[in-house]
């Protein structure tokens, strides 16, 4: 389904909490996700993930706060916005007893395809996620990873603009994560907007554009991944690899001027070099490193893991 | 073994003491019991022989207390481990059958032999009331401990036998049912037939009527409502263990042996092939014959499918429902010695009625089904956020359950023709209509219960009808009743107020139905 306004947001988040009786899931959180971006909505156990994800598909309404999606109001336009948005849940809730065919010929007649119509799609869906050769098979019967490319398959038989994933990739094999992975990255291609929340860091950090830290029922970050993954704006961090023919023992490397500290890796021909950007500049850090004559293999900025970015900002034990 | 079912045991009483619904159960109980001294004290001037009524309406009200747990607490002692998957980790833990068996019913037992226990001492005051003896007292003990080992040990031989809770409470109910009803309609029924078989020149005192009247007397005889009232009828001097104790102390044995003998070959999984109801036609076959298309109402096409069985369930209850006839037929064949179709022209009144008994048990178990198994699936999210509403959607399922019930109709309609007179002064009386209000209310209610409570629903609504009906619908209902019919002269008046009273819950309880659906989903 297309639109004619292309200048909102995807999702726009504006300081929504939510209780259950005396439990706050949410906390005054916003964060807007852009069209045609893959978002990663990261957070531990009970962080208030799912809660937001059921707010944005209009299945709660906010108490607090207000959320839109593609410009609409989750609490006043329900029906516009459920044509546009596929919500996968974290749990398989499938149809065990229909067939593949049937079960996306149930979905697609819901949504007021026709005969014809329903052929075509959910042909070209079952091709999207490589299952068309199971057609013809019970539900019940496929693997888990199979039934994961089927609920995805349901998902997109109405066409949406936007996906809503609710750990996609929670118990799936390597190889069908791996694979999950990549038909997301082909609907990405294909202009949809994908928000997905999941426990997997590593492979969010591949895949996504942009990411959403949530801890507590707080937003902790939301930006761009890069963003994310640079360290923090008060020092530069630099990655420096020597070759072999580099001078023996200690290298004066925090002489420099405006080099904070310096870390040497054991056995391996790599420093880590961070500095105070207000004092000096990655230029003339360099420019120190080759009157120290050192041979520079590579001089890149260092990035951190997901992992670490996600530990830092959040909190230990269980909310 | 010991250590294992000391655990469950254990387990089983922490939950229960636990669990706030258990306390309220026992505090509703005290106050029957209470309600019941106090309505005796009340027409004590009245009531010839108070002390015996007292205890009457005790013992009934435990009758009702132990076919109720039977049904939906000792049937889900195994199938609630079936059904979360944990039967594996206890035997993987250790735990023999027989202590996963032990372990399992005997902290349910206990719970309802506590509150029988915690009783005995009230119910002594009955003998200060009068009109009832201390054998009297342990007599009906006895029968009502022998019917509950009974009960527990045959739900508990169904939650090995069956895979689901509900399919368990569903066995557990028919045996509990047919010793309470048919000691009493049975030879009401027969009678009846026997007088409309002589009028034809039929003879009736052998073939089936007498094996008919064997049958009801032997299941009569292990009737623990008729061992009550043989017990609580004045002069009672028999032993407390008669011939129900020793039938239902030897079953209760008998079931729990059962159980453990058949416990591992019941509850392994026998095969992880997909299973459905309706038949997967052969590749490339679908769009030549158009068949499991989805139907333009699509949620219609699916609960008539998958929820009631479709088109393969039609025939086979065409089938077993025209078998079932037949069989009378021939029966009346054999009986009056006219022609088959002479038999089943007369028979248009029996079609009529065994077709609403059909009707009305298909749709009691569509009621208690057709939301349930969408949250047991956990597939009512999906559906939710399609862009139907959530009233369109019901009713949509609730058609797709009526269209199953065309083979049951379809013969109703058979028997109508056949005797369309009958059918025709039945309809003309309000009470039948008034019982068409109440049964229509009976299966919002059991919907209603299906989303509330994880099993037994259909048990619990059945309980609470009874209930109401002659608890509270009757006495409330008295008032307005009375005072339309005052104001009017008119008996049918009545009746309209009753059908009025039911229209205006079923409303009701369809609102709280939407509520309750919209929540659901959410969670």
């Amino acid at each position: 389904m297309s639109t004619t306004d292309t200048t909102t947001a995807a999702i726009e988040v504006n300081n929504v909490s939510h209780s259950f009786k005396e439990r706050r899931a949410l906390r005054n959180i916003s964060f807007q996700i852009a069209r045609q971006e893959l978002h990663g909505f990261v957070g531990p156990n009970g962080a208030g993930k799912t809660t937001a994800l059921k707010l944005i598909c209009t299945l709660l309404r906010p108490q607090v706060g207000n959320i839109r999606v593609f410009g609409h109001d989750v609490a006043a336009d329900v029906k516009l916005i459920r044509h546009r948005i596929g919500f996968m849940p974290d749990h398989f809730s499938m149809y065990r007893q229909m067939t593949v065919f049937e079960y996306l010929d149930f979905f697609g007649a819901a949504y007021g395809l026709s005969v014809e119509r329903r052929n075509q799609v959910i042909g070209d869906v079952l091709t999207l996620t490589d299952m068309d050769g199971r057609r013809e098979d019970i539900i019940n019967g496929l693997s888990r990873g199979m039934q994961q490319r089927v609920s995805l398959a349901r998902v997109l038989v109405n066409d949406p603009d936007l996906l809503l994933l609710d750990e996609p990739a929670s118990g799936l094999d390597p190889r069908a994560r791996i694979e999950l992975m990549a038909i997301l990255r082909e609907l990405r291609g294909m202009g949809k907007t994908i928000f997905i929340s999941s426990h997997i860091l590593s492979e969010l950090a591949e895949l996504c554009d942009s990411v959403t830290i949530i801890d507590r029922g707080e937003v902790k970050f939301s930006g761009a991944m890069e963003e994310l993954l640079s360290h923090d704006s008060r020092h530069a961090v630099y990655r420096l690899r020597v070759g072999p023919d580099a001078p023996e023992g200690d290298v004066p490397i925090d002489q420099i001027e405006g080099v904070i500290g310096v870390e040497k890796f054991d056995g391996q021909a790599e420093y880590v070099i961070e500095f105070d950007p207000e004092i000096t500049s990655t230029n003339s850090v360099l420019q120190g490193l080759i009157e120290l004559q050192i041979p520079i293999v590579s001089f890149t900025a260092d990035q951190k893991h997901l992992n670490q970015a996600f530990m830092d900002l959040t909190q230990r034990g269980v909310p | 073994m010991l250590g294992g079912t000391t655990a469950l045991f254990t387990r089983g009483l922490r939950l229960d003491a636990r669990l706030l619904r258990s306390h309220l159960l026992r505090f509703l109980f005290a106050v029957l019991i209470f309600s019941g001294l106090v309505w005796t004290h009340i027409n004590s001037n009245t009531l010839g022989a108070p002390g015996r009524e007292f205890f009457r309406s005790i013992t009934y009200l435990n009758v009702a207390f132990i076919s109720l747990a039977g049904i939906s607490f000792f049937s889900t002692a195994i199938t609630e481990e079936k059904e979360e998957g944990t039967l594996g980790l206890l035997l993987m833990a250790g735990i023999s059958p027989l202590g996963i068996l032990l372990g399992k019913s005997t902290t349910r037992v206990l719970t309802a032999l506590f509150l029988l226990l915690a009783q005995f001492p009230f119910t002594l005051l009955a003998i200060t009331l009068g009109g009832v003896t201390i054998r009297q007292i342990f007599a009906a003990y006895f029968a009502l401990f022998a019917y509950l080992a009974f009960l527990s040990n045959f739900a508990l031989f169904a939650s090995v036998y069956c895979r689901r809770s509900g399919k368990a409470g569903g066995f557990t109910c028919v045996v509990v049912a047919i010793p309470m009803i048919l000691p009493f309609i049975g030879p009401r029924w027969i009678a009846w037939l026997s007088r409309r078989m002589a009028a034809v020149g039929a003879d009736t005192d052998t073939g089936f009527f007498a094996a008919a009247s064997s049958a009801i007397d032997a299941i009569t005889n292990v009737s623990v409502l008729v061992r009550i009232d043989a017990i609580l009828t004045t002069g009672f001097s028999e032993s407390p263990v008669s011939l129900q104790v020793v039938l239902h102390l030897v079953s209760a044995l008998a079931f729990f042996l059962l159980s453990w003998a058949t416990f591992d070959s019941l509850t392994s999984d026998h095969s992880t092939e997909p299973t459905r109801l309706i038949d997967v036609p052969q590749r490339g076959k679908r769009r030549e014959n158009g068949l499991n298309r989805v139907w333009r109402n699509y949620m219609m096409w699916k609960d008539f499918c998958f929820m009631t069985g479709g088109v393969k369930w039609w025939l086979i209850k065409f089938a077993l429902y025209g078998i079932g006839l037949a069989t009378v037929a021939i029966v009346l064949y054999w009986t009056t010695g006219t022609a088959i179709s002479s038999g089943i022209g007369q028979g248009g009144e029996i079609i009529v009625g065994a077709m609403a008994i059909a009707i009305m048990v298909e749709l009691s178990i569509y009621a208690s089904n057709v939301f349930r198994q969408e949250l047991r699936d956990k597939t009512f999210l999906t559906i939710t956020l399609l862009p139907i509403s959530t009233a369109r959607m019901a009713y949509a399922k609730v058609a797709g359950c009526l269209l199953a019930l065309v083979p049951a109709v379809g013969y109703f309609v058979l028997g109508a023709l056949l005797d369309p007179a009958s059918l025709m002064e039945l309809l003309e009386l309000p009470l039948v209509w008034a019982g068409i209000v109440f049964f229509v209310l009976f299966l919002h209610m059991t919907a209603y219960f299906s989303l509330i409570v994880k099993w037994g629903a259909l048990p619990l609504a059945l309980a609470v009808a009874s209930l109401f009906s002659v608890g509270c619908v009757t006495p409330l209902a008295a008032i307005p009743i009375l005072l339309v019919t005052e104001m009017t002269g008119d008996e049918a008046a009545m009746i309209m107020m009753m059908i009025y009273f039911g229209c205006v819950s079923a409303a009701a309880l369809q609102v709280l139905i939407g509520l309750k659906l919209r929540s659901a989903a959410a969670q």
